[in-house]
């Protein structure tokens, strides 16, 4: 694949609390400027996402705020209101972190009831992503949690989340892919550091990548840092293992 | 250490993704055993937590804008106050660590002045992340703190990574070091929440002796049951 073409299916969520405002704004920039899938903020960073597409728009890059991200636990009053302000900024999606309490009990319809308010307060205008935490739940949870999204006719789902223990594997998305493939598109999140295992992702079915290192695993330049011993954050070599 | 000494400031959390409802009724269930201070938990258990203690005494605390804290001083009171109807009893928020690693000193003063008006009486907390943070910010946005009336600093979420030597993920835990240098500033007028991968008495023993006036761990009933 080329590097141009990876890009393309590249998500970068610029809101963690070791970053600064400036390295904020230049990470949502360049993310304009090389044309990724989605820039994704949270709930505070919307004006800004929104100042920055009307002066960079491309013309492909979506932008979207997170919900609940990434544990979910949020009230379902407090989730549907940040629902309500990601329309009002006129976005193109939320990123959801369903209510994992009641998942990890089995309690499925408290999970549904809490994702159709939030639909509705969409109300159309706004895609809902909602997440499936793969790299914690079994696929027995995985699967029913797949199976409401796709009664409630959400099209794209977020794997994981990168802020935890664990990685996605080319196995989870096989899996997903060959039960829920043909109807949602799967959306990589979870730590994935390599190209060559991004590569395997996609060959079984993965469509697009929420990554810290984007522009690295694209090979077209060097991503966000920080630097423990000074507390400064940068754009600089990459630093962890890649597996 | 005695274990009613360490009890009367412990506080059990639960902030995870694989706490089912079982969890939090066995947090509760450790809270009125060990007479915990607080319990910690998202917004969403609070009506279980409720449920489970049937009346009894015992602070609930909702953690706000958990984990990354990069929300607006509305938003934040916001969910405080929905919070609060609920039922939290005490709240946590975190901050907008982005504006302080910036240096956006008035941002920091307004989040922090509408979470304290938003929690009314309730005791609100503010987590801020000291991993992050150089000494010279922690020193300021404690400062902030205390003229904003907020009744305690927390030190960590506790939920972020570091490689080590080997290039493995760990968990970055609050340090005695952490607490001293808070303490530093705010003395006596802002109590001091010791929180992020807190797991031994020994440990306990530690931050409390650097300043701390809290503890508040993912594993406070084990903790308090190596205790004398």
């Amino acid at each position: 694949m080329y590097d141009r073409d990876f890009v393309k299916r590249a998500i970068t969520s610029p809101f963690i609390s070791n970053l600064t405002e400036e390295v904020v704004r230049q990470e949502l920039i360049d993310g304009f400027k090389h044309g990724v899938r989605s820039a994704i903020v949270a709930p505070g960073q919307c004006e800004l996402i929104n100042e920055l597409k009307d002066k960079y728009d491309n013309g492909y890059s979506r932008i979207g705020m997170v919900v609940g991200y990434p544990y979910g636990g949020m009230t379902t009053n407090m989730k549907v209101y940040l629902t309500k302000l990601a329309k009002e900024m006129n976005l193109d999606e939320v990123d959801v972190a369903f209510n994992v309490t009641a998942a990890a009990s089995w309690d499925f319809g408290t999970v549904k009831k809490e994702l159709e308010l939030i639909l509705e307060a969409a109300d159309g205008e706004l895609d809902i992503i909602p997440m499936l935490w793969m790299v914690k739940f079994p696929f027995e949870i995985v699967n029913e949690l797949c199976r409401i999204y796709v009664e409630l006719g959400i099209k794209s789902i977020k794997t994981s989340a990168g802020i935890h223990f664990g990685r996605m594997q080319v196995e989870h998305i096989a899996w997903l892919y060959n039960n829920w493939g043909d109807k949602i598109d799967i959306e990589v999140a979870g730590k994935v550091r390599s190209r060559d295992v991004a590569e395997d992702m996609i060959a079984a079915g993965a469509k697009y990548f929420h990554l810290g290192s984007w522009r690295r695993i694209s090979g077209i330049g060097q991503d966000i840092q920080f630097d423990f011993d000074t507390k400064e954050t940068y754009f600089g070599e990459y630093k962890e293992a890649e597996k | 250490m005695k274990i009613e000494k360490l009890s009367k400031v412990m506080g059990g959390r639960i902030l995870e993704t694989y706490y089912d409802y079982a969890n939090v009724s066995n947090l509760v269930y450790e809270s009125l055993d060990f007479e915990f201070e607080c319990i910690q938990v998202f917004p969403n258990m609070i009506q279980k937590a409720k449920e489970v203690l049937r009346g009894k005494q015992m602070e609930i605390c909702a953690v706000i804008s958990y984990p990354h804290g990069t929300f607006l001083p509305e938003q934040k009171a916001f969910e405080i106050e929905d919070a609060i109807n609920e039922g939290a009893t005490q709240v946590e928020f975190v901050i907008h660590t982005i504006n302080v690693r910036s240096g956006n000193w008035e941002k920091v003063r307004d989040e922090f002045k509408a979470c304290r008006k938003a929690a009314g009486d309730c005791i609100v907390k503010a987590i801020i992340e000291c991993e992050w943070l150089t000494d010279d910010m922690i020193a300021k946005v404690c400062e902030i703190a205390a003229e904003e009336k907020i009744d305690r600093i927390s030190t960590s979420i506790g939920v972020y990574t570091r490689p080590d030597e080997n290039k493995n993920d760990v968990l970055i835990g609050v340090e005695p070091e952490d607490v001293k240098k808070i303490k530093a500033v705010v003395g006596d007028k802002v109590k001091i929440v010791a929180q992020g991968n807190v797991d031994s008495v020994e440990k306990c023993e530690a931050l409390l002796s650097a300043g701390a006036d809290y503890i508040s761990s993912e594993f406070a009933a084990d903790i308090l049951r190596k205790c004398e």
